[in-house]
């Protein structure tokens, strides 16, 4: 078996703050303590294989960056030990690393024999970052002129330049528009499939879900969760919007019980679905009627269906409600996503107690598979999720042979004509 | 103190310094230019004011000692003797001023390569050092032009140049790992060493005449490293061997300063993340 790419050992950090310079002098002279402790990170250990793509989350202040700087070598760990094996390329900072003065050529030049390539290699590749970072136009003006967004394109160029073993990204990408964001994780799993590894913080929690295989979640400085993505994000967002509730169905009919019971059969044997939310508002049911109003969880290509769920007000007043139902494949990829706001609908205020049904009619043309509804109740903004309920609901679709492959069902007519060819 | 004079570490950081050099060299090289070319980017006069403000100094220094205070070497020296000699000394301690003066800020300034990349930290201030070879080199031509005009010069001994200029690198180079390791930490340094440079200067047998101090003053001299270098400069120039022991204690000095410099930095260089 080969070698971790990255072993972080019982690492801890603990930074001096000194109010003034001067403090820092006169404890060097009187040996007496003139400073406060500020513990950035505490006994974090884990361990990255080659070929992961790991991303780290976690609030403002929970210690990434500090982490990916330690890695990087950039700050000594207090405590603990840090075991990289292969050559690190890191954007640890946004757009700084380059002179602004400097235009993007010659901050291509300085930053590539800084990450230790020679000069003809630089000049070898310098067309490929050019073109990657789609700076072509702006090449040749000082690097202060950048935005943001062109600095972080740069940067980002640059480091994966050099094809390193292992690439640590600290939330460059976020600055990028959409487009360069693909291009980048695109990057990524080139890299990975490479066998490099790529470690990096972020806050869009859909990105480490769409690309990482696995997500360390700090929280105070401490690893809170370390594995699949999923239940790392779903963790972050508990602690972030609100506290566990037990699911409770409430006025629960005999129909709906009996539905629940028979989709509750067929999911697969895990436990999908993960929740988080304030709680003010609870998604308490839910179901797929077919076109006759009987629930079902399997569903025939091309035919109509109704999606529903029941949202539950658990507080004096909710003005702003929202309501949300997604379907997303096995993997993950999300196929639709509609909410109220979207669709221009307006829910009624709702006083505690009050219990209000969205329903979605759909024609279920969707190729052949199996399908998890997502369901979330938040406020007009979104400052607040009041109940999220992510892969709550499975159901399968079947198809007419001819559907095997397909994703989608476009209804198609298929044909074949054939065209009348010159011969002379 | 036996652990700062450890001759094994000593040997150790010489031949990590060795490594970076060979390394890096391309980068240090890059770097190195654009301190010279870029130091006054932006500035109308920009190439003038690399070498003329050292320049303008020296003639400032050449005014007031051999015009103004009328200082000869001896008899039968007709003002050329002295100002030889007295550019001999000022020319390396002006480049060593440039240098040391810029260290205690040469890291804050690459703040953002610093903090960046897996950056190099070490060729910061070995860059400085090499910058000022630019100003020494110019500078230099000055007195030795002199001898030649005044008629005494002895071209050959010019060959033994090299060794002076390799001493003036590994001790700038040392005291500007010192110097740019403290200022990440204490901004006063700035302060501090200019005051000290400009203190430096008298300090030094740079102005003096030999015989003109009294002797417990020559004698104190010996003991900084500098004096010892300035004299492997002026005995080049002039043309005349006259402190043998020097051409000995100022290589030594250089490669010690380098190396402890070198370890010092070493040493504080993982800090410079959280100052920064």
């Amino acid at each position: 078996m080969s070698k971790p790419a990255i072993v972080v050992q019982g690492v801890s950090k603990r930074f001096r703050i000194y109010k003034r310079a001067a403090d820092l002098v006169w404890e060097l002279l009187t040996g007496r303590i003139r400073h406060r402790e500020f513990t950035a990170l505490d006994a974090v250990t884990f361990s990255i294989a080659r070929g992961e793509i790991v991303g780290i989350i976690g609030r403002i202040g929970a210690g990434k960056s500090t982490l990916l700087k330690i890695i990087a070598e950039m700050l000594e760990p207090s405590a603990g030990l840090v075991e990289v094996n292969g050559r690190i390329s890191a954007i640890l900072e946004l757009g700084s690393g380059f002179n602004p003065e400097y235009t993007g050529r010659e901050n291509i030049y300085i930053g590539g024999l800084c990450l230790g390539l020679r000069r003809e290699d630089i000049r070898a590749r310098e067309a490929d970052i050019i073109a990657f970072s789609e700076l072509e136009a702006f090449i040749d003006q000082p690097f202060k002129t950048y935005s943001s967004g062109m600095q972080a394109r740069l940067t980002f160029s640059v480091a994966v330049s050099i094809n390193p073993d292992i690439l640590i990204v600290d939330e460059a990408l976020s600055v990028g528009d959409a487009k360069f964001q693909r291009k980048c994780l695109r990057k990524f799993e080139d890299f990975r499939a490479s066998g490099a590894t790529v470690l990096f913080v972020t806050h869009q929690s859909g990105m480490v879900e769409a690309i990482c295989n696995r997500a360390i979640y700090l929280a105070s400085g401490a690893v809170a969760f370390d594995g699949p993505p999923g239940e790392a994000v779903a963790q972050y967002f508990q602690d972030l919007f609100g506290q566990e509730k037990e699911a409770t169905c409430p006025g629960k009919s005999p129909a709906v019980e009996e539905q629940a019971k028979a989709i509750e059969a067929r999911r697969p044997s895990e436990k999908v679905e993960r929740r988080y939310g304030t709680g003010e508002v609870t998604i308490t049911h839910w179901g797929l009627h077919d076109e006759g109003g009987a629930p079902t969880s399997i569903c025939l290509s091309g035919a109509t269906y109704r999606l529903f769920c029941d949202a539950h007000c658990n507080v004096e007043s909710i003005e702003d409600l929202q309501i949300g139902i997604g379907v997303c494949t096995r993997t993950g990829i999300v196929l639709a996503a509609h909410n109220s706001a979207k669709h221009r609908v307006r829910l009624p205020p709702m006083r505690k107690g009050d219990i209000v049904r969205v329903t979605l009619d759909v024609n279920m043309n969707l190729g052949p598979g199996d399908y998890f509804v997502t369901f979330g109740a938040w406020s007009l903004h979104a400052e607040r999720h009041y109940d999220r309920r992510v892969d709550a609901f499975h159901f399968s679709v079947r198809a007419e042979p001819g559907l095997e492959q397909s994703l989608v069902n476009l209804r198609p007519r298929y044909s074949a004509t054939k065209l009348m060819v010159e011969t002379a | 103190m036996q652990q700062i004079l450890s001759p094994s570490a000593n040997l150790r950081a010489l031949n990590l310094i060795l490594q970076t050099l060979t390394q890096y060299r391309e980068l240090l090289w890059e770097m190195t230019r654009r301190e010279i070319l870029d130091r006054q980017a932006g500035l109308a006069f920009g190439a003038f004011w690399v070498i003329g403000q050292p320049l303008l100094m020296m003639l400032v220094y050449v005014f007031v000692f051999s015009f103004v205070f009328t200082v000869r070497l001896g008899v039968g020296d007709n003002g050329f003797g002295y100002v030889a000699f007295l550019l001999a000394g000022l020319v390396p301690w002006l480049a060593f001023q440039e240098a040391v003066g810029r260290a205690s800020t040469c890291i804050i300034d690459n703040k953002s390569l610093v903090k960046q990349l897996v950056f190099p930290v070490e060729v910061l201030p070995l860059k400085l050092a090499l910058s000022t070879l630019l100003v020494l080199g110019v500078g230099l031509l000055f007195p030795m032009v002199l001898t030649v005009l005044n008629g005494t010069a002895k071209p050959l001994l010019w060959l033994l140049l090299p060794l002076p200029v390799f001493s003036y690198l590994l001790l700038t180079a040392g005291f500007c790992y010192v110097i740019a390791a403290a200022g990440v930490f204490l901004r006063d340094i700035r302060n501090i060493i200019q005051l000290l440079l400009t203190i430096g200067l008298f300090a030094h047998p740079v102005l003096y005449v030999p015989g003109m101090l009294s002797p417990w003053l020559e004698r104190a001299f010996q003991l900084s490293p500098f004096a010892h270098l300035i004299w492997l400069f002026r005995d080049v120039v002039l043309g005349e061997i006259s402190h043998p022991a020097s051409w000995l204690i100022a290589p030594a000095a250089g490669l010690l300063s380098l190396s402890i410099g070198y370890r010092m930095f070493r040493g504080l260089r993982h800090m410079f993340g959280e100052v920064l």
